[in-house]
């Protein structure tokens, strides 16, 4: 980051601007300490009562720029499980030459002891420094005489030296908030972009107020809310962060009196013209002398396509392994990194790229978000942290990822499935690319069996899987030894004994997964004399639904689009008929978004069950969450009827 | 001098040995099963006074596939008082080619304390390395000096399950001033060399094979060879020690970590003091104390003081009202002191397998702290970390082992109480209906005691919503559950929770043409069956026991005949007994019982398949259905 050259003219007079405040640090009321719970969630074990943040900046001779956060929290514990929320942890970067700093700490515990409102002072002992790692120091405090019912405060200031780097403002935490106010000042000097997360209606308020420290006007965001829920993290939620509301303040440009503007990112196009102009971006994307000679060899007598892209893929993969870390740009250039054997997914993708387009294919990188890193809905600069290749087909992309062994052509690591990527063009300008998956993975198991006298099913089972399905049984297997992989699928498949396992394709990315073994299947017919009782599905039906929790706040992720076929045939005993069957089934979620199939004929003395259920979207929003409930019970109902057989 | 200048001769040499690092030298027998093959470890001890000590260990290990990486081991530990002197990595292709070094610089320095503790000094040296391809090798070594001879380094050659070990080596030299004592711990059915003499203890193993990891099997701790030693007189942190046995060492731990940490405010003691007034029984009055503490304190941890060993002081406790396991029982002793009533700080291998202090060899070891008070017969243990675990109760976390009390006379090995079979008691007794349409509406009384208590008592802090959603996993069995009513009574004098549930279900039995078909167990069906093995190395543990017992009385519509009834069910086993039987009691009633008792033990390998069959039979008639005809 550049230094700050220029000197501004600061007004000596320091005066601190004072915001008119309800919640008066120490003025904790008897009705604070009284309350049993928080009114509108009788589950919260602490909540904030006041949740309070100013950033603002400050100039001095002696240190230049910094960033300065003030906070004040007030935290009432309702519940000895709400306990972790008095001990407070403060991250802070840490530098070579200037690290972040937190003063000013001041701390005390509210109790009511025979209705007396008590104070215990946040000593020197209650509070913990230490050295986390080489970028970061950690400084805990930890509230004293704490018990249910206690209301504790704090309040410090950190000077971050950092100025282009804001903290996210975090507006909803584990518990609720009673109370919020929230402020950023930024000099009138920066251009800043805000991006807001969360489904909360923040109503920001925007105010020119004169810095009297510099002489100009500030532009201050505020933020003033109330009775913000506790979020809850959920199962099927890619990264529960895109969900949780706050605000990302990200500073495009810097432009002092007398000076060029310095841009950083403004609009999307900015966004991707200022990544394409870094140097560790757009030049890494002209090298490709040094790979040339090895890539012909590969590529020698394939002419199509399909078959072109898959063998780059593939042959980078085998070149360069990935070393773990993240990035939009490269860390050790395309070139070292082909040489070595080893780079970020900066350069194992862009080195992608490169290849790709060698190999005659309109390939750009495509920037993107992680899951981890949520989704970045304004175009800002930090809002990416990763980079694919993706190859324009018409109106659409193929997208391509060579970080990970398994991942094939348009099947990616779960990790890239995020929300919108964004392929940059050598132009600077950028396109919109959907990452998630169209096609469906798919499942496929095929078992004949019989049943023999001694009423166990015997016989073949065929499975096949594709795409996100197959990507995921290869590292599975590939990471266990197959005697592992047979125990899991045992017990996996309660009351299964597997025999003379065989896999095909465990380690080719591009092609289907396919495995077969026998089966015995033992205790699985309820013999009542001279009736059998079986459930047609046998191990395969699916008997528990993933989804039992009675409300949903948030959207159901699968993460693709899939579909379960099973396809099973049974030999019957001569000695018996068919008594009774399921009937078929077809059920549907609106918009076709869902849908399962059940069909079960008798012919002679087999029987031919086929159940499919299928999702043509990979997310299910909340709103449908009712639906999806209904639809697993009714799927479980239909799996869990029985076959009757009777003796003839 | 010459003395040390020669055994560091030998120890260069040692550590200098050529290694063969290609993969294709290591013998195909260690290769089998395994995820990664130690060619070497080799620990070089050198003690030349009570208070210095110079460790070095190399580790050697082919890595076969992702799975072996976990068994790099690829850090160091130090502090401000043990430094690392030299740290070092080499990285080797498959045919045994360097193509990495990693220097001292190299590697990752952060704090080596866990995200929950506020504070501690412990700190790591780590390196990462990403490989480009399988197998490779990582010789990685180490040395640190150290003033602290409390711990010293143990010899344990059996690395992890799916690893085999080619040559692991053991060596310590200990100057002739000092007095030691070792242990030797499942020697027996290991080829171990020992090339011991007075001074210098030495020992080898080699081609130690892969294990596969096997359900049920006990803790590698209870069989794997073991080698301890530990100094007559040590050095912890500025501290001097001196313990031949457990006596002494209890009595060293007393003096230098205890003593005179117990005295409190007099407001304190008067305080406690008018909370026992009228309170004539001593149980009732330790009860009253723990409560206290209880109620008015909370748990954190904080690893400072003489490398985390001694507590922080009970005024400290007192003023702050927090503490880490070591201050709280400090405080809850030092209260009941201060009334007259004596007990006993005493360290303890927590965790859920039931580790013992080492009987016969004391030896500073432990990871928790519990509060033993003398009670005639029947000593009373006190988890003094736990805002909610009921008085005198301690649950699988430092159930039935030996634990070190330290008394100021001395140390002394007991034993805590045991959780086993009858004692881990659930009793359900309740009503189910059948409804017309197929679905089911129930009463349930739930009674649970002993470890079964413990787990059971977990639903008390969730949340409503949480509860909720416990429930609907706890009978997963029943599709589309509805909890219509949750209550609970929590006896925590008796240690015992009932849980009282009202719950429904619109699909439960199964309409076959005019019949309905329906499975009596719904509530407690065992659907478990251990993995099946084809040929069993291990031995297989059944931890602590169980006994549950069940009676369901069953409504069934009023249009729907019974067909005939299936008759009593009685196994015997030695691994436990299973009874199960349906009689009618009315007209269109059933009476459902069920009794499961799982018998505690550890059994050979060859019964295995035997409990498997045990396991099978149970699944197979807690899922049993029975027909009714319209």
């Amino acid at each position: 980051m550049s230094q700050i050259k220029i000197v501004i003219s600061i007004t000596l007079f320091f005066s601190l601007i004072c915001n008119a405040q309800e919640f008066d640090f120490g003025k904790v009321s008897k009705e604070e300490l009284i309350e049993q719970s928080y009114p509108s969630d009788s589950s919260a074990v602490a909540a904030y009562l006041y949740k309070y943040r100013k950033s603002y900046y400050v100039y001095t001779q002696n240190s230049g720029l910094s960033l300065v956060t003030d906070i004040h929290e007030r935290v009432k514990i309702y519940d000895k499980a709400g306990f972790d929320y008095a001990t407070k942890i403060i991250n802070l970067s840490k530098g070579v030459g200037s690290s972040e700093v937190v003063s000013k700490i001041k701390g005390f515990t509210y109790s009511l002891i025979d209705d007396k409102i008590v104070e215990t002072k946040l000593e020197k002992d209650g509070i913990f420094k230490s050295e986390f790692s080489k970028g970061l120091n950690q400084v805990k405090l930890t509230m004293p005489k704490v018990k249910e019912g206690s209301v504790l405060e704090y309040k410090y200031k950190i000077i971050s030296p950092y100025y282009g780097s804001i903290d996210e403002f975090r507006f909803q935490e584990g518990i609720p908030v009673k109370r919020l106010k929230a402020s950023m000042a930024i000099f009138d000097y920066f251009r800043f972009n805000q991006r807001q997360k969360g489904f909360l209606v923040l109503n920001p308020k925007t105010d020119r107020v004169m810095n009297n420290q510099v002489g100009t006007y500030d532009i201050v965001t505020s933020y003033s809310l109330t009775n913000i829920p506790a979020l809850i993290d959920e199962s099927y939620v890619s990264n529960i962060n895109n969900y949780r509301a706050g605000v990302d303040f990200e500073i495009v440009s810097v432009q002092f009196p007398g000076e060029m503007t310095e841009n950083f990112a403004k609009s999307w196009e900015n966004v991707v013209e200022t990544i394409y102009k870094n140097t560790s971006f757009g030049n890494e994307l002209k090298k490709k002398n040094f790979f040339e000679e090895d890539l012909d060899k590969a590529l020698q007598a394939i002419t199509d396509d399909k078959q072109r892209t898959q063998t780059v893929l593939q042959f980078v993969k085998d070149k360069v392994k990935w070393n773990k870390n993240y990035g939009v740009a490269t860390e050790e250039g395309v070139k070292k990194a082909y040489k070595e054997g080893i780079g970020n997914t900066g350069d194992i993708n862009l080195l992608l790229v490169n290849c790709l387009k060698y190999a005659g294919l309109d390939a750009y990188p495509v920037i993107l978000s992680t899951r981890d890193h949520g989704v970045q809905l304004f175009p800002t600069l930090k809002g990416f942290n990763y980079v694919i290749a993706g190859i324009k087909n018409g109106d659409s992309y193929t997208v391509l990822d060579a970080t990970e062994k398994y991942s094939a052509v348009d099947v990616l690591p779960m990790r890239d499935l995020n929300w919108f990527g964004r392929a940059i063009k050598k132009d600077g300008t950028g396109e919109m690319v959907d990452m998630s998956p169209e096609r469906k993975s798919i499942e496929t198991t095929m078992v004949n069996l019989v049943l023999n006298d001694a009423l166990n099913f015997e016989g073949s089972v065929k499975q096949r899987y594709s795409d996100y399905y197959a990507m995921l049984l290869r590292e599975r297997y590939n990471n266990i030894t197959e005697a592992e992989y047979i125990q899991d699928l045992e017990t996996e498949y309660v009351g299964v004994e597997i025999s003379d396992f065989n896999i095909k394709d465990a380690v080719q990315p591009d092609k289907n997964l396919n495995q077969a073994y026998n089966v015995n299947i033992e205790e699985s017919v309820d013999d009542t004399g001279d009736k059998l009782y079986f459930s047609p599905l046998l191990y395969l039906s699916q008997l528990e639904s993933p989804f039992k929790t009675e409300k949903r706040e948030f959207p159901v992720d699968f993460g693709y689009p899939w579909e379960d076929r099973f396809i099973i045939n049974i030999e019957l005993p001569e000695n018996y008929q068919v008594g009774a069957l399921p009937e078929n089934k077809i059920l549907s979620l609106p918009n076709k978004l869902g849908q399962f199939h059940f069909q079960v004929t008798n012919l002679k003395n087999t029987l031919q069950i086929s159940s499919k259920i299928s999702f043509n979207k990979s997310l299910v929003s909340s709103e449908n969450y009712e639906q999806l409930k209904e639809f697993y019970r009714q799927i479980i109902e239909k799996h869990s009827e029985k076959v009757m057989l009777e003796k003839i | 001098m010459r003395f040390f200048l020669l055994v560091s001769l030998i120890f260069t040499t040692v550590l200098s040995a050529q290694t063969n690092y290609s993969v294709s030298s290591i013998n195909d027998s260690l290769k089998e099963n395994a995820n990664a093959v130690v060619r070497l470890d080799e620990t070089y001890v050198e003690i030349t006074a009570k208070n210095k000590m110079e460790v070095t260990n190399r580790r050697v290990i082919t890595i076969l596939k992702k799975a072996g990486e976990s068994s790099i081991k690829p850090y160091a530990f130090y502090n401000p008082k043990t430094k690392i002197t030299d740290i070092i990595a080499h990285i080797y292709n498959d045919r045994g080619v360097e193509i990495e070094k990693i220097r001292r610089k190299d590697f990752i320095d952060v704090s080596a304390v866990d995200g929950g503790t506020l504070y501690g000094d412990s700190r790591v040296k780590v390196f990462r390395y990403t490989p480009t391809s399988y197998p490779y090798t990582v010789d990685f070594s180490y040395t640190y000096t150290t003033p602290n001879t409390a711990f010293l380094p143990r010899w344990m050659p059996i690395d992890d399950y799916m690893v085999s070990v080619e040559r692991s080596l053991f060596n310590m030299q200990i100057d002739k001033s000092l007095k030691w004592r070792k242990k030797e711990k499942n020697f027996d059915n290991y080829a171990i060399v020992n090339k011991s003499s007075e001074f210098h203890v030495s020992y080898e193993m080699n081609d130690i094979a892969a294990q596969k990891r096997e359900a049920l099997s006990p803790s590698f701790y209870h069989y794997e060879p073991q080698l301890m030693i530990a100094l007559e007189e040590f050095h912890l942190e500025g501290v001097d020690g001196v313990a031949k046995d457990w006596e002494s060492m209890g009595n060293w731990q007393y003096n230098s970590l205890l003593v005179n940490r117990d005295i409190l405010p007099e407001a304190t003691i008067s305080l406690m003091k008018q909370k026992l007034t009228g309170i004539t029984d001593r149980v009732e009055k330790i009860k009253k104390v723990y409560e206290y503490v209880q109620n008015n304190t909370r748990y954190i941890s904080v690893q400072l003081g003489i490398g985390g060993w001694q507590p922080i002081s009970a005024e400290e406790v007192d003023r702050v009202k927090y503490g880490d396991c070591k201050g709280l029982t400090n405080y809850t002793k030092a209260l009941l002191k201060s009334q007259g009533i004596e007990s006993y700080y005493s360290v303890v291998h927590a965790g859920r397998s039931k580790l013992s202090m080492e009987k016969d060899f004391a030896i500073m070891q432990g990871n928790h702290v519990i509060l033993n008070v003398p009670n005639e017969e029947n000593d009373i243990w006190l988890e003094c970390t736990s805002q909610k675990i009921p008085f005198g109760f301690l649950g699988d976390f430092t159930d039935d082992r030996d634990v070190l009390v330290i008394k100021p006379s001395g140390g002394e090995i007991k034993h805590t109480h045991k959780y086993l079979n009858d004692n881990n008691l659930q009793k359900t007794i309740g009503e189910m209906e059948v409804t017309d349409s197929g679905g089911i509406t129930a009463n349930l009384e739930m009674e649970t005691y002993g470890i079964q208590y413990d787990s059971h008592a977990e639903v008390l802090s969730l949340s409503e919503k949480d509860k909720n959603d416990y429930y609907t996993e706890y009978w997963s069995n029943i599709n589309g559950l509805n909890l219509d009513e949750i209550i609970f009574d929590h006896d925590k004098n008796n240690i015992r929770l009932t849980e009282k549930i009202r719950l429904s279900t619109q699909s439960y039995v199964t309409k076959m043409g005019d019949d309905l078909l329906f499975k009596p167990n719904a509530f407690n069906a065992s659907k478990y069956v251990p993995s099946r093995y084809n040929d069993r190395k291990l031995s297989f543990e059944i931890d602590r026991g169980y006994t549950d017992n069940d009676e369901i009385d069953i409504k069934l519509p009023v249009n729907y005949k019974l067909g005939k009834l299936p008759t009593p069910v009685i196994i015997t086993s030695e691994f436990g007994n299973y009874e199960m039987s349906i009689e009618r009691i009315a007209e269109n009633q059933l009476r459902y019982k069920r009794k499961i008792q799982m018998k505690s033990g550890l059994y050979d390998k060859s019964k295995y398949d035997g409990y498997r069959d045990f396991r099978k039979k149970i699944k197979k008639y807690d899922n049993m259905k029975i027909v009714l005809n319209k």
